[in-house]
This record gives structure tokens, C-alpha cells and sequence, in this order.
């Protein structure tokens, strides 16, 4: 992977450090999940103009330092790895910042009360991404920055189940 | 009639002894000397002969003997070559039989791994039509209450 430098981009974030974090984290997750953004993304034939404009519209109102961000990693060829510039630049944010993100899956929108149950669990130190994948069918996913998973999702229950039947 | 000459007997005599004396002297001792020649020269050939004769008896008994010698190492032989052959068809026997164990230990092999491999795959098809049966049923059924629940309790 090119270098690419994350503190010198924090130091130009600025107070938008965190915001800036969301969002590539936020987009970074959104390609990982479209089969069809991912192509669109990676196709050596679409120009650089074409794949900011395409994530300019699937962001709108994101931050001026998103954009020249995402506008760097496509004119330096690097926006194949948007994935691990957001996981590194998360890492970086938290280490300034004293704090954990940590991700959660559910299969539809949690409400507030369901949430606070994770932020008593998890401290004041933690801020969850909150993400939205109906195929885990109920339940959540928790997946933690040092990679950790706790899978209690519906699908991961089925999993297990399917494991256990045919082992 | 008979009359006695002495005169010619006289003659007669002396003239007899001189042919003996000549014959004593010069004829006798060749025609000796041939015969003995003659004699010695049969000698050497019955001699010969009877060397021969040995010779000929000694090499018909190293023949006889060669024969026999010949004779015994031909049996040892066709022994040997029996024994060689009966070894040879218990080896091979013990060969073919001990290939047919691992033949069929390798066939039992294979049919018990194809066996578990079945099972494992009737298995793995069972589990994922549960999962799919399963997934579809908890997808109708659960609502918003239910999920929440879940999540509550997964939390504890």
C-alpha cells in the first residue's frame, strides 16, 4: 500500500478529526457491502472525476476535508484502500482522543434504550458505528477495534445450529 | 646195400658242423636279434595294448564316473529347480494373497470414506435446509419486541 500521511491529515482535520473519521468509515463500509459501487469504484476505464462525483452524491453534506480526502486517495490511486486508511485513521482518532470505536451490526434500527444498554456495557470511552444489515435477521453483531467479534445475530445463531448439525 | 662210408660220414660231419658253426656264427644270432626284435616289439604292443587297455578302463571309469557325477548334479539340479519353483509359487501366492488384503483393506477404506462423506454431505444438506427452514420462519416471525428481547438477553 502507498503511504499515505495520516497524522498530517489529522493535523489538517483539525476539530474535524472525528467527523472526517465517520465519514470514510461510513463510505468505506458502504463500498464493502455494494457489490456494484465496488465494481463501479475499482473499473480501471471510469475516469477520477466519475468516482469522486459518484461519492460526492452517495455523501451529500459531508465535510470539505471528506471530500478532498476522498479527491487525494482517487487522483494518488489509493481508493482501494479507503478501507484501511479509515481503519488506520479511526485507530489514529482514538488513540488522540482516549477513546474506542467499536462497530455495531443489527439487523434493523435500534432504538435509543436498546443503545444506552451497549454504552452501560461498553463506558464513557466508546463510541459505536451503528450499521444496518437486515440479512443477520435479528440480534447484533459487535465487532471491536482490536478485531474482536461477538456475534449474537440470528444468522450467526443459524450458523452455529448449522454447524453443530452437520458436524 | 647198405653200406657205412666213413670217409663221407667224416665229410658229412665236418661239413654239418661247419654249417652249424656258421650258422651259429652269422646266421643264428640276426635271425635271434630279429626275433627278438620281434619278441620285444610284441612285448611293447602287448605292453601298449595293456597300457591301452588301462588307460581306456581308467578313462571309462572317470567316464562312468563323470556320468554318475554328472548325473547327480543333473538331480540335484531338477531338486533345486523344484525347490526353487516351490518357493517361487509360495512367494508369488503369498504376494497375490497379501495384494488382495491391501486391495481389499483399500476398497473397505474407500467405502468407508466414501461412506462418511455422504453421511457429512446428507448432514451438512440437513443442516442447511434447517437453517434455511429456520431462517425463513424466525424472519416471518420475529417482530421489532421480539429482536429487542433478543438483544436484552444476549447482553446479559
Amino acid at each position: 500500500m502507498k503511504n499515505i500521511d495520516l497524522d498530517r491529515l489529522y493535523e489538517i482535520a483539525a476539530g474535524q478529526a472525528e467527523r472526517l473519521s465517520d465519514e470514510m468509515y461510513g463510505i468505506a463500509y458502504l463500498i464493502k457491502k455494494n457489490y456494484d459501487l465496488l465494481s463501479a469504484l475499482s473499473d480501471i476505464r471510469s475516469s477520477g472525476e466519475f468516482k469522486k462525483k459518484l461519492i460526492a452524491d452517495l455523501t451529500p453534506g459531508a465535510s470539505k476535508i471528506f471530500t478532498d480526502t476522498i479527491a487525494l486517495l482517487v487522483d494518488q490511486g489509493l481508493l482501494g484502500e479507503l478501507d484501511e486508511v479509515s481503519r488506520r485513521f479511526t485507530l489514529l482518532v482514538a488513540q488522540k482522543n482516549n477513546i474506542r470505536y467499536d462497530e455495531l451490526i443489527f439487523s434493523e434500527k435500534p432504538g435509543p434504550e436498546i443503545l444506552g444498554k451497549f454504552y452501560k456495557i461498553g463506558g464513557d470511552k466508546i463510541k459505536f458505528r451503528v450499521q444496518i444489515d437486515s440479512s443477520i435477521a435479528g440480534g447484533f453483531i459487535w465487532k471491536t477495534m482490536d478485531g474482536k467479534v461477538m456475534d449474537a445475530s440470528i444468522k450467526g445463531r443459524l450458523s452455529q445450529m448449522r454447524e453443530e448439525i452437520s458436524a | 646195400m647198405f653200406e657205412l662210408e666213413t670217409g663221407l660220414i667224416f665229410w658229412n660231419t665236418v661239413s654239418f658242423a661247419i654249417l652249424v658253426f656258421l650258422m651259429y656264427k652269422w646266421v643264428i644270432p640276426p635271425i635271434v636279434g630279429v626275433l627278438k626284435d620281434r619278441q620285444k616289439a610284441i612285448g611293447d604292443s602287448i605292453a601298449a595294448a595293456e597300457d591301452s587297455r588301462k588307460r581306456s578302463e581308467a578313462a571309462l571309469a572317470e567316464n562312468k564316473k563323470k556320468l554318475a557325477e554328472a548325473d547327480r548334479t543333473a538331480k540335484s539340479m531338477v531338486e533345486l529347480a523344484k525347490s526353487d519353483g516351490e518357493r517361487m509359487k509360495k512367494e508369488i501366492l503369498e504376494k497375490a494373497e497379501k495384494q488382495a488384503g491391501l486391495i481389499a483393506e483399500k476398497a473397505e477404506q474407500d467405502m468407508q470414506a466414501e461412506k462418511a462423506r455422504i453421511v457429512n454431505e446428507a448432514k451438512k444438506e440437513i443442516a442447511d435446509l434447517v437453517a434455511m427452514a429456520a431462517g425463513r420462519v424466525i424472519g416471518r416471525v420475529i417482530n421489532k419486541d421480539d429482536n429487542s428481547r433478543i438483544i436484552e438477553e444476549s447482553l446479559r
